[in-house]
């Protein structure tokens, strides 16, 4: 199977087959543009659901309009619901992108198919940094204050670099190989999740509040946050998609892409230094979200096959609709309450992950 | 075929040649390691977190509580003989159980970085033990809330669960060391997703729940002792047994089968009876990591790979290393109590950072456990 | 090969019986055996009488001998208990919803059951109550959160509290002077923080605990660490008591009756009634006047954690006439969209720590948009506890009384309105 990818890949590198690509090209266009309709069919849908009252798609718009017109003030209920849950539904999506492509760009670099960020560590750097400042307040010995409005948010992308930093630099003392890439991310992952258990055991009356961010919630996102989300996620994952043929190239192997001209090891770092920032602003504001990185990329992979042509606008479409319906489901499950939706997405996540690999398990072992 | 049972045959005759050398430095350590032991026991007697007893003092205190059969203790008897015995002897016995259940899991799924703890096992049977004790289970009225049988039971089934399911991820994945590291965290991912939707459906306190999963020996009492030392050493034992089999398992299935051995079958039971050993650890002491991972690499680091070797070494380095851990634990914080399972990752994640970083490149080969 | 497998499967049958045989020999250790007899007379007003069990087991003889000691005269009609004259010559006889009856729980229960006739043996029970009940209620808590019974204990000179809780309830018995040592995040009242640390609230260290002096050691039996610890002082001969997780307002007076009671202290009646009075007071005055649709919440976030039913804050809204605005039990994270749905009229916000105050004005301006839209916010009927004042109602002890006060003060202003009204946020 592996085999053929590559020679599919040579074959489309060296340019000898045009029919192939013109085949190639319109795939790409088509599930581009089913995709998009499919996203924004889920985006609405998830404007017109809601624990509270069920909208139409014309309500959804008219109301919409008429709160923009009253510039957000004396809004009726149902303007203020969809006011509500435009930012979670955009929010949302943004970070499902977000985390999803930054998934498919560490499984490229790492060659490895079970990475995500929460697995090279980012996410329990993240995580830790963010329970200092909301559990005891921590300052930065006084550099940023913790009444700042994104205290925890920068905290949390703070830590997440430094967690990939250090992942990085143990990964390069130990060969800069996948295996060594991997397991500096666990134990870094496992230094900062010990640290966390640490900090929730001594912390009184904090403890729940940390925990909570730990498993991640839409339900506090401001329209200001969900800008400074996607602004980051629209760049970053068009940087990113710029970058897919050389993707391609490295998964193909060092020595192939170097001779294509490529210098590896820079091009590695910099989609990696890319990754982890997307993936640190990600879980700033919405805390931890587990599995979506490790999941989507696999699914679309398993649908399209390994060209990142394909994947990465399929990893788009897929990880936002995938987080929208999450984040649907913390309130639908028991209608009111809201769950924390890193919870739903790994409970969603480990049995399509076992599926995948039951089914299609041989075809990563190359 | 021929080339290969020749093979076989010269790496068991090595194997067989349990030579004087190796015998010799069994001793050694075994001597070594009791006295060690022996002198930590000691230790753990004498210091505490308030109270300093002189060795000769503990001593007489723990004979005359001896002699007394634990009735009308005096107060020095009593500490010594309802706390700091019953936890050194817990100690001991957890970190015999993890280490052996630890080097069973290495050997046979013939890889080095594979452990209770990272292969989410220990997440699994403490994520079963919590939902037992926090949702009042009580297996339809027949047991009593709290029942010690109904959390040995809860921690079986979990931390099998774990086991099944880390196993049949990494094997459809590809039986590489990492895939083993990943789905053992893809599956206590699963296990910590659960124990926060249980903290947010039962609204149990979330420091009570972590402090009781984070391993801890402060609770260890007489009266469970038995569900702790008993089923913890006989199932040590069993390995130590079949430490010869474990060393064809080694060298391959196909060498094993050749041999006359149902390797199918011999996985399974012991890859049964490790999780299950693990299960008891983890069942009234919460969840301890690393011993499991870093004991056994450093067996054989000091006698190589024969597990006629390994397996004993395990057991007394397993137990002095928990029980000196624990002392930290009781004594770093005056007056307070800290959860062992902190110090012990606190020692363990260095060593597995070292392993990996130094010894990384030998994780996929076989020679790593030959002797 | 063979003996090997023989050899395996001998050891695990081994080990197996020998564990079931161990575990069939050994008996829990309880150290603290209290024989005698319980008179009730209803609203936490209890007389416990210690008897040597080998001397009698007999209630009705119990009862003859406890009431000779405490100047009571009981009488019986057709063997019936109908009336019990006490020594301040208050009659307390059986009436139309009233009656008197022999109660009895179970050896290792939590329960009390009315006994059919008065035929039984004391001795074979845990605790054994002459009770005056109202119809379908039960006697007044006489074990603790293990159950064991909290009669019994000689008055002990030096106390142990391992929760913030248990050293507010003892403080309140005016024995703060007893307490030896006290768990570290205790600050109530002043006095407590020179006493020696005994442990965390999730770690209490046994050897700190037997280092102090110890007569008796209150655990809070909703830290599962508590409980063990509880079980294990017990092993060592060491009186322990573990109080109630406190859920309802039922519980939180429960465990100030059952530290009163284990303390011996006179003034367990006074404390009860004070606050059982002003609960009264409360709902006297408040029963004209309907209260607001209220929404108790802990900070400010969008997705609130809310007290629902069977919580004490639930108990005290509708104490004070007003009614709570969610509708299902414990404390929930509800969804903003919920927040909005169930609009309620007034909301109180229950801050842990201090600081609030100089933020809330910000706080207003910052407030996220569900909030915005309830009735609450557009009629400026939002209250902030923060403070001493949020401290009082997340410690479920005695203080609940002043809490229950302003709560209702704010809940159902009309009740209260000759009186001055009450600073915001304080």
């Amino acid at each position: 199977m592996i085999s053929d990818n590559i020679f599919r890949f040579k074959q489309l590198i060296t340019k000898k087959n045009n029919s192939y690509i013109k085949k190639k090209k319109r795939r790409s266009t088509f599930v581009f543009v089913i995709g998009l309709v499919f996203l924004f069919t889920i985006f609405v849908v998830s404007l017109c659901i809601g624990s509270s009252v069920i909208l139409s798609p014309i309500d959804v718009l008219s109301n919409l309009l008429s709160a923009i017109e009253k510039n957000g003030e004396d809004m009726t209920t149902i303007e203020v619901t969809i006011n509500l849950r435009l930012p979670r539904a955009l929010s949302a999506m943004g970070v499902g992108i977000g985390l999803s492509v930054a998934g498919v760009a560490y499984q490229a670099i790492i060659r490895n198919p079970l990475v995500d960020s929460y697995i090279l560590g980012i996410s329990s750097g993240a995580g830790t940094f963010a329970i200092g400042s909301i559990a005891y307040g921590f300052t930065f010995f006084g550099l940023i204050s913790s009444n700042l409005p994104f205290a925890v948010a920068i905290f949390a992308i703070i830590g997440g670099l430094l967690a990939f930093f250090l992942t990085i630099i143990l990964a390069q003392r130990s060969g800069s190989t996948t295996t060594s890439y991997v397991l500096s991310g666990v134990i870094v992952g496992l230094v900062f999740s010990t640290i966390q258990t640490i900090m929730i055991i001594f912390a009184r009356d904090e403890a729940l509040n940390a925990v909570l961010w730990l498993f991640g919630s839409f339900a506090q996102v401001t329209k200001l946050e969900t800008i400074c989300i996607l602004i980051p996620v629209v760049i970053l994952t068009t940087v990113i998609m710029c970058f897919s043929k050389e993707l391609n190239l490295v998964l193909l192997g060092e020595r192939e892409s170097q001779q294509m001209g490529l210098n590896v090891k820079r091009f590695n770092i910099v989609i990696l230094i890319f990754a982890s920032v997307l993936t640190s602003f990600c879980i700033a504001f919405v805390g931890i979200v587990g599995l979506v990185g490790l999941i989507i990329p696999h699914f679309c992979r398993m649908l399209f096959g390994g060209d990142h042509r394909i994947v990465i606008p399929a990893s788009i479409v897929f990880g936002g609709s995938l987080m929208m319906i999450s984040d649907l489901l913390t309130t639908m499950i028991i209608p009111g309450l809201e769950l924390p939706v890193g919870a739903i997405t790994i409970l969603i996540g480990a049995p399509v992950f076992a599926c995948l690999l039951f089914k299609r398990g041989k075809f990563y072992n190359g | 075929m021929i080339i290969h049972s020749h093979n076989c045959h010269t790496d068991c005759d090595k194997i067989h040649s349990y030579n004087t050398e190796s015998k010799r430095r069994l001793r050694v350590l075994v001597v070594a390691g009791v006295t060690i032991t022996i002198v930590l026991a000691l230790i753990s007697l004498c210091i505490g977190s308030k109270t300093n007893i002189w060795v000769d003092d503990a001593l007489s205190a723990l004979i005359s509580s001896m002699n007394k059969c634990g009735h009308d203790l005096t107060d020095k008897e009593m500490l010594i003989y309802k706390h700091r015995l019953p936890r050194a002897i817990a100690a001991i016995t957890i970190g015999i159980g993890l280490s052996i259940a630890g080097a069973v899991y290495q050997a046979i799924i013939k890889n080095p970085l594979v452990e209770p703890y990272i292969m989410g096992v220990s997440s699994g049977a403490g994520t079963f033990v919590m939902a037992a004790m926090f949702t009042r289970f009580t297996f339809f009225g027949i047991f009593s809330v709290n029942d010690p049988i109904i959390i040995v039971m809860s921690a079986i089934v979990g931390g099998l669960l774990a086991f099944g399911c880390t196993m049949f991820i990494a094997k459809h994945a590809g039986e590489k060391s990492i895939n083993y590291v990943l789905a053992g965290i893809v599956v206590g991912l699963i296990f910590s997703a659960i124990q926060s939707m249980l903290m947010i459906r039962t609204s149990i306190d979330v420091n009570n729940a972590f402090s009781w999963i984070c391993g801890s020996f402060a609770y260890v009492s007489w009266d469970k002792m038995y569900l702790v030392l008993i089923p913890v050493i006989t199932l040590s034992v069993i390995p130590l047994i079949w430490a010869e089999e474990f060393n064809l398992i080694v060298l391959g299935d196909d060498q094993a089968t050749q041999m006359g051995m149902n390797v199918k079958m011999f996985n399974k039971m012991m890859l049964t009876i490790a999780s299950i050993l693990t299960a008891f650890c983890v069942a009234f002491c919460g969840i301890i990591g690393f011993i499991g991972l870093v004991i056994p690499h450093i067996s054989r680091m000091l006698i190589g790979g024969d597990h006629r070797l390994v397996f004993p070494v395990s057991m007394i380095i397993g137990g002095s290393l928990l029980l000196s851990a624990d002392l930290m634990s009781r004594t770093l914080l005056v007056g307070c109590e800290l959860p062992v399972g902190i110090i012990t990752t606190a020692i363990g994640v260095p060593i597995f950072a070292y392993l990996l970083i130094k010894r990384g490149y030998k994780y996929d080969k076989r020679q790593h456990f030959q002797v | 090969m063979k003996t090997k497998v023989v050899l395996s499967a001998a050891i695990i049958i081994l080990g197996a019986v020998a564990t079931v045989a161990i575990g069939g020999i050994e008996e829990s250790a309880a150290c603290h055996h209290s024989e005698g007899i319980v008179i009730d007379y209803g609203s936490y007003d209890t007389v416990w009488m210690g008897v040597d069990f080998a001397e009698e087991t007999d209630p009705v003889e119990l009862l003859k001998r406890a009431c000779e000691k405490n100047n009571a005269t009981p009488t019986f009609e057709d063997g019936k208990l109908i009336e019990i004259i006490r020594d301040d010559d208050k009659t307390i006889s059986n009436d139309s919803d009233h009656e008197w009856g022999l109660w009895y729980i179970n050896k290792g229960g939590h329960d009390f059951k009315k006994s059919e006739n008065y035929r039984i043996n004391a001795s074979d029970y845990n605790v054994v109550s002459w009770a005056y009940t109202v119809d379908g209620e039960k006697p007044t808590v006489a074990v603790d959160a293990l159950g064991t019974s909290i009669y019994g204990y000689s008055q002990p000179g030096s106390v142990v509290t391992l929760s913030p809780l248990c050293a507010e309830i003892v403080a309140s018995m005016n024995k703060e002077s007893i307490i030896t040592g006290r768990e570290k995040s205790s600050d109530y009242p002043e006095s407590i923080k020179n006493v020696s640390v005994v442990g965390t609230y999730t770690g209490p260290s046994y050897e700190s605990i037997m280092s102090v002096k110890h007569d008796i050691v209150f655990c809070d039996g909703s830290v599962q660490a508590q409980r063990e610890m509880a079980r294990i002082l017990r092993d060592s001969n060491v009186n322990s008591v573990v109080i109630y997780d406190a859920k309802t307002l039922r519980d939180v007076i429960n465990n100030i009756f059952i530290v009163g009671t284990v303390t011996a202290s006179d003034d367990r009646n006074a404390v009860i009634n004070d606050i059982n009075r002003i609960l009264d007071d409360i709902k006297d005055k408040t029963r004209a006047t309907e209260g607001y649709k209220t929404l108790v919440t802990l900070g400010f976030d969008p997705s609130p954690y809310v007290a629902g039913k069977y919580t004490y804050i639930d108990d005290l809204l509708i104490d004070a006439n007003g009614s709570n605005a969610v509708g299902s039990g414990g404390w929930l994270k509800i969804a903003p969209e919920k927040l909005m749905e169930i609009n309620p009229d007034c909301i109180i916000v229950i801050g842990s720590s201090g600081g609030y105050k100089e933020r809330y004005e910000e706080m207003k301006g910052l407030l996220p948009l569900a909030w915005k839209a309830t009735n609450a916010f557009k009629n400026d009927n939002m209250h902030l506890f923060a403070g001493k004042l949020g401290e009082k109602t997340q410690i479920a002890g005695p203080r609940i009384a002043q809490f229950a006060e302003i709560l209702a003060k704010k809940v159902n202003p009309y009740a209260f309105k000759d009186n001055a009204p009450i600073p915001n946020g304080t």
